[in-house]
């Protein structure tokens, strides 16, 4: 009875034993499971992310790029990118639905060479878009697969054409630099040295292409969106392209290679009233049309002439004035304030946008309505050969009053709005007061001038 | 207790015993096994803490504080690695991490095992990324080997870094 008692515990115990000793040995292959998915998968990133790093490099160095790579071995493992680039357009290429191996979540329409088919048809992707989702615009689709032992991680890069409009400032060289009390709201750049003096604040981010240079004192510039230098953006930019995009062209029908000036004044009913003189004649009779009707892309183009503009903006619209080798033609004069009929401060959905290019000068016109008066702008101003600001009589004037700024400025050089005393403070003039449009970091006045670049809308990995 | 009884006994005595040592084999061997995949674990996590730290900075010394357009600007092959005074952590390009070492000795953080870090920087060909380049490109690979005393394996992690920027 003993020896029979005895045999049942240590079967008892034996059994326990061996169940633990199992759950002790499935604890190991979980482990090391665990350990190996690890490595397989931070091996396939690495990957990924190597093919998408030269990839963009490639995109970087050549806007039309798009032959990808195909079967590269790396590291142990395989590497295959994809690109499509429609910033030269679709001719001569094929929309597909990509579909990255054992990953169908990350399908991708793409348009690829035509000599690329047959490789994407072999993998099981096939012609036309993936259903729902849009394959168009100017933009590069990087896709990257990382394939490390049979486990592929996949990093997407959507970039897209740069506008200017981004910039809450943006200048090719400096001759006025931020100092204490300055607040810079939106993305800045200089394409040059940034020197500061004591502590301007900048709220978006900073960006320079030769570095930081910090005067005065204490020297603690604050870059509240970070600050990154070795950026190269030059204000270059065709102006005549626009012309392709504009709706209505004012140009010297007497074809004496005369001046044209155009008044183009905003009314808040969403009407436009313009006139223009050519040469020495007279100013024409006013005409007042539909905004939407007659730009009905947003483009109002003056060909070797001036724009003279005021009003209230009810709409989408960017103005051109071009040199087109015309002396004293290509700037854009403030005749009184321009404001947009819907603030975007107040109204959040407000869709009044204005963009001002100008191949020369921007500048508030010096005259009965802007003169010992507080001004007010809204638009994103570009001046590619020149600067943004009040004319001379303004900055002498016996008054000190406020330019106030909704939007950005994008310029080769800056300009001074006042006259200072010995300690910097503005003492006649208009003192500037500048507020960034955010609006225009999403969405941009039409055919606004681009960078030469492309900007990173997403980064997935 | 009968002739019969005293075998079944010893029997069962030794199965015990013989059950008893296989599970203390068991244990001492997940427990290896579970060190070693921790220590594993670990060494990923810290080549990726290099990789992520190395990519963070700028591509290449001239590109440090202003862009560059020609090959020609950057860092001789032969010389990468980190400029005259520049000492870990203030590393401020990539290639400064070429033969770069590590060790978690002393550091309180990693108080279960010692690793050993060592890294590796060379200019790849991006038509074949395994093979280094002996003239100046756009793309450079970092190399990170993890090596323990505690640990049977080497974790090796490369990544490319390549110069661009987008604004």
């Amino acid at each position: 009875m003993g020896g029979k008692a005895s045999l049942l515990v240590v079967l008892g115990f034996s059994m326990i034993f061996l169940v633990v000793g199992l759950n002790f040995s499935n604890l190991s292959t979980r482990a090391v499971d665990n350990y190996s998915s690890y490595y397989t998968v931070t091996k396939a990133y690495d990957i990924a992310v190597s093919g998408a790093n030269m990839a963009a490099n490639q995109i970087f160095m050549d806007k039309t790029w798009d032959a990808g790579y195909q079967n590269l071995s790396f590291d142990g493992g395989v590497l295959n990118v994809y690109v499509s680039n429609t910033i030269t357009g679709t001719a001569g290429k094929v929309l597909i639905c990509h579909t990255p191996p054992g990953n169908p979540n990350a399908k991708h329409s793409m348009w690829v060479p035509v000599s690329a088919v047959p490789s994407h048809l072999a993998h099981g992707d096939y012609l036309g878009d993936c259903s729902g989702q849009s394959s168009g615009g100017q933009t590069a689709t990087i896709i990257s697969e990382g394939t490390y032992n049979g486990v592929t991680k996949v990093v997407e890069v959507l970039l897209r054409g740069s506008s200017f409009a981004k910039f809450g400032n943006y200048y090719s060289t400096m001759s006025a630099y931020p100092a204490t009390g300055d607040t810079f709201e939106g993305p800045f750049h200089v394409n040059e040295w940034l020197t500061t003096y004591g502590s301007p604040v900048f709220w978006g981010k900073a960006t320079s292409a030769k570095g930081l240079k910090m005067m005065g004192s204490p020297k603690d510039p604050k870059f509240y969106g970070g600050y990154e230098d070795g950026v190269n953006i030059p204000l270059e930019f065709d102006t005549t392209n626009l012309r392709s995009n504009a709706d209505y062209i004012f140009y010297d029908t007497t074809r004496t290679k005369s001046l044209v000036n155009v008044r183009l004044y905003f009314n808040s009913d969403g009407t436009l009233t313009y006139s223009q003189k050519i040469g020495a004649g007279n100013w024409s009779s006013s005409k007042t049309v539909n905004l939407s009707t007659f730009a009905p892309n947003g483009v109002i183009y003056v060909q070797g002439g001036n724009i003279y503009t005021k009003g209230t903006l009810n709409g989408k619209v960017t103005i051109v004035a071009a040199k087109s080798k015309i002396t004293n033609a290509g700037n854009v004069y403030f005749e009184d304030n321009l404001v947009y009929n819907k603030d975007p401060r107040i109204y959040p959905n407000s869709t009044d946008m204005l963009g001002i290019v100008a191949e020369q000068n921007i500048r508030i016109q010096d005259n009965p309505n802007t003169r010992g008066k507080d001004i007010y702008t809204q638009a994103s101003m570009y001046a590619q050969n020149g600067t943004i600001g009040p004319e001379d009589g303004l900055i002498n004037q016996n008054f000190l009053g406020q330019w106030n700024i909704l939007g950005g400025l994008i310029a080769s050089n800056t300009r001074a709005t006042a006259q200072y005393d010995y300690k910097g403070n503005p003492i006649r003039g208009l003192k500037f007061v500048h507020r960034y449009d955010n609006r225009f970091l999403t969405s941009v006045p039409p055919s606004f001038p681009n960078t030469k670049s492309y900007e990173v809308v997403s980064w997935l990995e | 207790m009968s002739t019969g009884q005293l075998f079944i006994t010893v029997g069962a005595i030794v199965l015990l015993t013989l059950v008893i040592l296989r599970i203390n084999n068991v244990f001492f061997s997940t427990s290896s096994v579970m060190l070693d995949t921790k220590f594993g674990v670990m060494a990923v996590s810290l080549g990726s803490s290099i990789i992520e730290e190395a990519t963070s900075k700028a591509f290449d010394s001239a590109t440090d504080t202003s862009s560059v357009s020609s090959l020609s600007s950057l860092t001789d092959p032969l010389n990468l690695g980190p400029e005259s005074g520049e000492v870990y952590p203030n590393f401020n390009d990539f290639d400064d991490f070429n033969n770069f070492s590590k060790s978690t000795e002393g550091d309180s953080t990693f108080q279960s095992a010692v690793f050993n870090i060592k890294c590796k920087v060379v200019y790849v060909n991006p038509t074949n990324p395994d093979v280094p380049s002996s003239v100046k490109t756009w793309h450079k690979k970092l190399t990170v080997t993890v090596t323990s005393p505690s640990m049977s394996d080497t974790v090796k992690l490369s990544t490319i870094f390549s110069y661009w920027y987008f604004r």
